[in-house]
């Protein structure tokens, strides 16, 4: 490290720098911080991490009237702690919700890992995470052509690439449903909807490569051309009107990240699931039963706090007969994370586990016997939780939710 | 050299230290990218597009809506409100009477320095109320808002103490810089109220409209018995009072402090942008 080399203030826009001198260390992030709750070290609040970065970037630029006021370059331990604090954060938002300067906290922790990339400073799992990405084109490491297992054991299997090129709509499944079994149940209870409600769908098969989300939250967005270049000329050979996920985390990469990769409008609309389901019940596409459970709702980060959608999945759930909906302590714009965001479990687990922890213990201060989201990667991380806790609470996606309300 | 003329030296030195600072700051700042232009862009192409966003945020459509953005978050800081009224009321305290007490000085400072050297004496900017107003300190609406707000200030800044270093509230963290901050909060005010009673001792006879000054003439009716050198020690106060300040201007761009110039600015715009359209 030290041979590192220097910071590099590229990684931020001017803005964002500005941003970095406009904190005024009030904490408030601080009490919001889920990460924090749970591990009390001081490198990990939104507070520290940005006092930090501008320390070092005064030490390395501000020349002697930096150092009259007691800056200097950053030393290898310092460097060490900061890629600590910086990496087992799960970029969830909720410091730039509460912060009175409205300070676009999650943008800066990005650009933060960028920085520690170029320095090494990254757990090593990271490596393997950029070889599966963009050499397997997915999480796993696995075979893409793997990606259609969910469907084998449906009844309808849904027709796919390289059989079905041309459709209305692209449903992009996303690596957590293609390669993780507990969360199959999403796939399959989508495209039993969609077929249902006679949308004219196709999916990428094998052709479907991993959004990028992953490598752009650790800091490595640079990898990601080749990637979006392909998702997205893909699509657009099925002269789809619109991409549907059902995972948030594709959903804000393809709307926010991939049109500027592109430099472009990518020709489609992007909808996540809940704004689809949303249409076809207010339409009278999907009918809905009587489901008399109590239930709650877990806002995803990447779809309630960076997406902006909150409403969606509460009407959804509210449509649904006699169905008991009561909201948990911190909800909406003040989400709880589940604790599996940003890469950080592959940073600390057990920090992963232990927001998880409390986010279920949210759920059942309601009463709720089935917590519902809209993301299978806080379905996987909540359900796995919930079920070393062995704890008597049902955990649900929205798409599993409504399909299992059109039962009769 | 006359007490004026050293104080405009070191002042507009300290001044120009501060900017020299600001420039320091944004130069660092400019090292970062700006969207659209590429990674080896000048720093000047940079202030460039910065200026021409802002010219174009102002001359648009979106001024009033910028407007309502810097009052909201800006000025009357309504998400500091909604956590905790108790920490709005430090803030708003302190901070909402400093900037009026500050364009008070301001306005004082061009009706008392700049007018009367530059215009003829019958001038309307040199004859109107307000001038002939702000000229007098002893006048009862200058007199009594210096003191209402000196208080008022001194109110905030115990708020922020209790809050700090006795309550030690879990989400501070509390660094020595802060202390210095606060010191140099607390030392203007302070010092205001005494450089106020040692003006009145030193230029008695008292005026009858000086008891609208309810702070610093009560002290001053106190303290006369003393019989000292009245002049001797407001000049020394003066010096101290004005010390305190330009220190704190030297000081503001690396510190915490710097928020005062930079916080209204991002909220504004980050909260401008996030306004439903």
């Amino acid at each position: 490290m030290n041979n590192r080399s220097k910071l590099n203030p590229g990684y931020f826009t001017v803005r964002q720098l500005f941003e970095l001198e406009a904190c005024t260390r009030c904490g408030e992030c601080i009490a919001w911080c889920p990460t924090y709750a749970e591990r009390n070290a001081e490198e990990i609040t939104p507070l520290s991490k940005i006092h930090t970065y501008k320390a070092f970037l005064k030490g390395e630029y501000g020349g002697f009237l930096a150092r009259l006021f007691g800056f200097h370059p950053p030393t290898p331990q310092e460097i060490q702690e900061f890629g600590r604090g910086t990496f087992q954060c799960t970029l969830c938002g909720r410091c730039h919700v509460v912060c009175p300067i409205n300070i676009r906290t999650r943008d800066l922790w990005i650009a933060m890992r960028q920085q520690l990339i170029e320095w090494r400073e990254y757990p090593p799992f990271f490596d393997q995470l950029r070889e599966a990405v963009t050499d397997k084109h997915n999480i796993s490491a696995e075979d893409n052509r793997g990606r259609f297992i969910w469907a084998e054991n449906l009844d309808n299997k849904p027709a796919a690439f390289p059989e079905k090129t041309r459709a209305e709509a692209v449903y992009f499944i996303g690596c957590v449903s293609s390669f993780y079994p507990t969360v199959f149940g999403i796939p399959q209870a989508f495209v039993n909807i969609l077929n249902h409600a006679g949308v004219d769908f196709t999916a990428m098969g094998g052709e479907e490569w991993c959004c990028g989300y992953p490598l752009i939250i650790a800091g490595m967005g640079d990898q990601i051309k080749e990637t979006v270049r392909h998702n997205v000329e893909t699509v657009r050979q099925t002269g789809a009107s619109k991409l549907i996920t059902t995972c948030p985390s594709c959903y804000h990469t393809w709307r926010h990240e991939y049109p500027e990769v592109m430099g472009e409008p990518l020709g489609f609309e992007i909808v996540h699931a809940v704004e689809l389901l949303d249409e076809l019940i207010r339409d009278g596409h999907i009918t809905l039963h009587r489901y008399p459970n109590a239930v709650t709702y877990h806002d995803p980060c990447d779809l309630g706090r960076n997406s902006g959608i909150y409403d969606a999945p509460r009407r959804i759930i509210r449509a649904i007969p006699e169905i008991q909906f009561s909201e948990m302590k911190d909800h909406r714009e003040y989400s709880l994370c589940c604790g599996g965001g940003g890469d950080a479990e592959m940073a600390d687990a057990e920090l992963t586990a232990a927001v998880a922890h409390r986010r279920l213990e949210q759920a059942q201060e309601t009463g709720a016997k089935i917590l519902v989201s809209a993301c299978q990667q806080c379905k996987r991380t909540l359900a796995g939780q919930a079920r070393k806790e062995k704890m008597r609470l049902k955990t649900l996606d929205i798409v599993e939710l409504v399909w299992e309300a059109m039962q009769e | 050299m006359e007490r004026l003329q050293i104080f405009w030296i070191i002042h507009l030195t300290m001044l120009t230290l501060f900017g020299l600072e600001m420039i320091l700051v944004m130069s660092i700042w400019l090292r970062g990218r700006v969207p659209g232009l590429p990674l080896t862009a000048s720093p000047w192409l940079k202030l460039w597009a910065g200026l021409k966003y802002l010219f174009r945020l102002i001359f648009s459509r979106r001024l009033w809506r910028m407007i309502v953005a810097l009052i909201n978050d800006g000025l009357i800081h309504r998400k500091i409100r909604r956590v905790s009224r108790y920490r709005w009321l430090a803030h708003i305290t302190v901070f909402g009477s400093f900037v009026l007490l500050g364009l008070l000085s301001t306005v004082t400072g061009v009706a008392v320095e700049i007018f009367p050297n530059l215009l003829p004496a019958d001038h309307i900017l040199n004859t109107n109320v307000i001038s002939v107003t702000l000229r007098n300190v002893d006048h009862p609406v200058i007199a009594f808002v210096n003191d209402f707000f000196g208080l008022v200030i001194l109110f905030g800044m115990a708020l922020i103490i209790y809050r700090r270093y006795f309550l030690k509230d879990a989400q501070l963290r509390t660094i020595p810089a802060d202390g210095v901050i606060i010191a140099l909060l607390t030392g203007i005010v302070l010092t205001g109220f005494v450089l106020e009673i040692l003006r009145l001792l030193a230029h008695q006879p008292f005026e009858p409209t000086a008891a609208w000054g309810f702070i610093g003439y009560p002290l001053a009716l106190l303290v006369r018995p003393l019989n000292l050198n009245w002049e001797l020690w407001y000049n020394a106060a003066f010096w101290v009072h004005f010390v305190i300040p330009n220190m704190l201007l030297f000081y503001a761009p690396f510190s915490r402090f710097a928020h005062v110039i930079m916080s209204p600015v991002i909220v504004t715009l980050n909260s401008l942008e996030e306004m439903p359209a």
